[in-house]
């Protein structure tokens, strides 16, 4: 009982302000969450490396080898998603982002200057000048 | 009863503690790689609950120059993306410490500090890397700055608490 009296106390050193901004912070990630998930799959992909812009669709399983400045990467293009599944850059920061796969969503490596960016399907010339 | 010797100390000895923190949480293993506790801002909100906002100033840019320069990174993008953030969260933990007065705990306070510090440093980082992609890290961000602020100014209350600062 003791501990469990123990383990809420610190609840008692907040203030009203503390608490109001706690609640305000939780509000506003938990709109932004509703917000990220309520995107849509994505269905093709945007690579950007070596100056270079390529854009696939994702409807079929590939790994595709990227050069950069420190060496090769290799993403992992799926029907469900995409990742990088090795990279030569320092902090394989581009490796943990792990798999991606909702519109707009990216994997950038900035060692490697690679960037990878889920796109929605393709818009037709009609669709765009209507 | 405590003289201007006194203060300066303390204040010496919280940026020298500030550097220590933050030369060990940039060793220490993260589950992400750009989630940090932010211990570095601990002496910070310490020293602006007890000696104020130029105190906590000192601390802040101490810490800033002395980590930057002894982990190499001072110069390269990442101390320029966090020091912008470490001044973004001295102005607002200032603003708020002297506008809210006791209205904010070091619960509140270790809050505004540790979101703030990650919405500069989005900001920033949009800025050097301009890809509109860096907003899907906004949520994380958020949230990894609630945790570490909650954590911060938990204790923040303790060390004042046993120190008598």
């Amino acid at each position: 009982m003791i501990r469990v009296f123990k383990c809420i106390y610190w609840l008692s050193i907040l203030t009203i302000g503390d608490r109001i901004l706690i609640a305000v912070v939780t509000l506003a990630i938990g709109g932004l969450y509703c917000v990220e998930y309520s995107k849509e799959q994505g269905s093709r992909v945007k690579i950007q490396s070596e100056g270079d812009t390529q854009i696939y669709n994702m409807d079929e399983h590939t790994i595709r080898n990227l050069r950069g400045p420190k060496g090769m990467s290799e993403l992992e293009v799926g029907s469900s998603g995409i990742r990088m599944r090795t990279s030569s850059c320092l902090f394989q920061r581009c490796v943990h982002r792990g798999w991606v796969q909702r519109q707009g969503d990216m994997i950038v490596c900035i060692p490697n200057r690679i960037v990878v960016t889920i796109l929605g399907a393709r818009l037709g010339v009609d669709a765009v000048s209507r | 009863m405590e003289t201007s010797t006194q203060r300066l100390t303390r204040t010496g000895l919280l940026a020298a503690a500030a550097v220590a923190l933050f030369i060990f949480e940039g060793l220490a293993p993260r589950p992400l790689p750009w989630m940090k506790m932010g211990l570095g801002n601990l002496p910070v909100v310490l020293s602006l609950m007890s000696y104020g906002p130029l105190a906590a100033l000192a601390v802040s840019v101490l810490k800033l120059f002395l980590g930057g320069l002894l982990s190499g990174t001072l110069a390269n993008p990442v101390f320029f993306i966090g020091a912008g953030a470490g001044m973004c969260s001295w102005s607002v933990m200032s603003v708020a410490r002297s506008v809210g007065g006791s209205v904010f705990s070091a619960v509140g306070l270790g809050i505004w500090g540790a979101v703030t510090h990650q919405l500069a440093q989005l900001v920033l980082a949009y800025w050097y890397i301009g890809q509109w992609g860096i907003w899907t890290l906004l949520p994380v961000a958020l949230l990894g700055g609630l945790i570490s602020g909650i954590l911060i100014g938990l204790l923040a209350h303790w060390v004042r608490n046993r120190l008598n600062l």
